[in-house]
């Protein structure tokens, strides 16, 4: 009896250490993604070569594949002499991670983005990619397997994306790959969908729980369910950073039917001054009737960058709220180009185990032209007559975007007072007066 | 027998919850830079400052130390282009975005550091837009149970105007530190002295390579 006692207590422990040490993982394969775009940034390619397995691959556009460790220090190593020269800029934002770490711990796969601010003899460039990477753990050290980036935009700083579109290069004729391209395609203004490593997250498999006998009645139960709990809640909040990350993934491709799968009959959705969308039908008309046909359009870029999420779990383990940042990287050939700044106030939800997007509030910072720059021209607050469909309720929330001032308030109090921020003060001098806004719109 | 095995299982259990702690130190240490950065934002500047610890130091550039929660309130109120906030005025952008965060814990699990990447959209309508681009170098410290932030040290690589972006920047000829701190001396000068791009400085890294343990500089 006693030893069956135990023998259940020892298989919930053996499953928190296994979740413990599947989050210590998460770390481990952030630091080294992370660690690649610091040392590359300041062209450490010895750096950033020992990231890498023995066996490892390396692909970056159309360059072909590198095998090997020396292999991929010097094909890293063609942009420049070490440490670069003066004037040479090579910087790359590495965000929006979204691991996959299996189930034994022994592998993981992880999408991310990098946006890179680029300049090489005077010529200065943006550009933005995804990658599609494998890990693997060599006896308890994370190792890059394989590194592969699709670039999806490459442009002349001054012309912007789609007028000033650069090809990528393709293999190097100096440093001749070892494999050819392992897909051939281009980057704008033609589109390519990097397959995704993992399923959509709300109506893909969900991950295998292991099969645990009851809790048995014991003195030390309650502290085993106790750790249970936390265990849960950290995996809970990298679940809704999963949902957040793949909903700006998928707006990205204009996966329209996989963006709305991330809501569900009751759930919200607000974006700029819009209106409210009710359900995931109408999320899905939203996006459809408003935004465009479903996939990838030549000639058209639509990035929703995730950046700088602060979730929120709840005690029980079943609502979340959710501070992030879009990035936006936007236009086409047949409408402007434009940045824009878009913060977002988002509810979360756990249905039947699955998180969900609740409620997704949207509040634009600040949109501009990119020809202009938001010193220059500012573009107003979408309104719920601005493009269909109609919104089914009316704004939540009535606000001016920049050059104004607006402040969504923070779901979480101050991480260190414990107290709430106060509502802005207007001597500050950016909250604009509404009443006298609406007199001057009438 | 079973009370052998009872006993190794108390131990098991301090140990994960340890580990646990260890985890939900992370995360803690994430959100409080990350909210930092959304504070920051929004003008937010007392929110901003009482993250830090009351011993806390700030250092930006080349602009030298401040030393103490209410000489960094100050510092980051001048930095910022001196309206006491909360708020910010009629057209200033003061967008900082925290991003790739490379955090470390102690073995004792009371201090951390960081590496974070900041990119900036700042301006003022009418007027002037830049880019900015840097990395933070922070030290952060756990006082009764709550992260806060002991040191922070950012070091911007560039601010480059929106018209030309980085391709314009020349040579940094001599000092450049902020002219908004001209009237409020740090307590102490900067220990490190660099140049911005389009020199080449690489932040010094506080932890060591993740794969072969050894020191990286440039």
């Amino acid at each position: 009896m006693s030893d069956q006692v135990l023998d259940a207590l020892e298989a919930h422990l053996d499953a928190i250490e296994l979740g413990l040490a599947r989050q210590a993982s998460h770390e481990a394969i952030e630091r080294l993604q992370r660690s690649y775009g610091y040392y590359v940034d300041k062209g450490l390619w010895p750096a950033a070569a020992d990231l890498f397995a023995d066996d490892a691959s390396w692909e970056w556009g159309q360059s072909g594949v590198y095998r090997g460790r020396e292999r991929i220090r010097a094909a890293i190593a063609l942009r420049g002499p070490d440490g670069l020269a003066q004037g040479e800029l090579n910087i790359h934002f590495t965000c929006q991670p979204i691991i996959t770490v299996a189930p034994d711990n022994r592998t993981a796969k992880a999408r991310w983005r990098n946006d890179i601010m680029w300049q090489s003899n005077g010529e200065g460039r943006w550009s933005e990619g995804t990658f599609e990477n494998a890990y693997v753990n060599d006896g308890g050290v994370w190792k890059i397997a394989s590194l592969h980036f699709y670039v999806t935009m490459i442009c002349d700083y001054d012309k912007g994306w789609i007028a000033g579109d650069i090809p990528m290069e393709g293999p190097s004729e100096v440093l001749p790959p070892d494999a050819p391209q392992s897909e051939v395609y281009a980057s704008l203004p033609e589109v390519y969908l990097p397959l995704y490593h993992y399923p959509n997250p709300v109506t893909g498999a969900q991950p295998a729980r292991p099969a645990l006998p009851p809790l048995p009645d014991d003195a030390l139960a309650e502290d085993i369910a106790a750790l249970a709990r936390r265990t849960e809640r950290l995996e809970d909040q990298r679940a809704c950073e999963k949902l957040q990350r793949s909903y700006g993934y998928y707006v990205d491709k204009a996966m329209w039917n996989d963006v709305s799968d991330l809501f569900v009959a009751d759930s919200t959705l607000e974006i700029g001054g819009r209106g409210v969308f009710l359900g995931k039908e109408r999320v899905l008309q939203y996006m459809g009737i408003g935004l465009g046909p479903t996939g990838p359009q030549r000639e058209q870029i639509i990035n929703h960058q995730q950046f700088q999420g602060i979730v929120t779990v709840s005690e029980d383990g079943q609502t979340a709220r959710g501070r992030w940042r879009a990035f936006v990287i936007g236009g086409s050939s047949w409408a402007p180009l434009n940045w824009g700044d878009c913060l977002y106030e988002n509810h979360y939800k756990k249905v039947d185990g699955v998180w969900v997007i609740d409620k997704l509030h949207a509040p634009f910072t600040m949109y501009t032209l990119y020809s202009e720059g938001w010193h220059k021209q500012a573009t107003p607050n979408t309104r719920p007559e601005s493009f269909p469909p109609p919104p089914d309720l009316a704004p939540t929330v009535i606000y001016l975007t920049y050059p104004n001032y607006y402040c969504e308030p923070f779901h979480y109090p101050n991480p260190v007072t414990g107290k709430n921020a106060p509502p802005p003060n207007p001597a500050a001098g950016g909250v604009a007066d509404m009443a006298a806004f609406a007199r001057a719109e009438d | 027998m079973s009370a052998e095995r009872r006993r190794q299982i108390e131990q098991r259990i301090a140990r994960l919850q340890a580990e646990a702690e260890r985890r939900e130190d992370y995360q803690a240490i994430i959100r409080l830079q990350r909210a930092y950065g959304f504070y920051i934002d929004k003008g937010y500047w007392r929110e901003a400052s009482n993250l830090f610890a009351e011993d806390a130091t700030f250092e930006h550039g080349v602009d030298g130390v401040y030393a103490g929660r209410e000489r960094i309130h100050r510092a980051i109120v001048l930095l910022a282009g001196g309206n006491p906030g909360p708020g910010l005025p009629f057209g200033q952008l003061h967008e900082h975005f925290q991003l790739q965060p490379v955090i470390t814990l102690s073995e004792d699990g009371t201090t951390a550091q960081g590496r974070w990447h900041q990119l900036s959209m700042t301006g003022q309508y009418g007027e002037h837009a830049e880019w900015g681009e840097g990395v933070y170098e922070n030290a952060y410290r756990k006082e009764a149970g709550v992260w806060k932030i002991a040191a922070l040290r950012f070091y911007p690589n560039f601010v480059a105007p929106y018209e030309g972006g980085w391709a314009t920047l020349q040579p940094v000829d001599g000092d450049w530190r902020s002219p908004a701190l001209a009237d409020f001396p740090p307590d102490r000068p900067s220990a490190t002295a660099y140049q911005p791009f389009p020199a080449i400085f690489a932040p010094p890294f506080h932890y060591p390579h993740p794969v072969t343990g050894e020191e990286v500089v440039r």
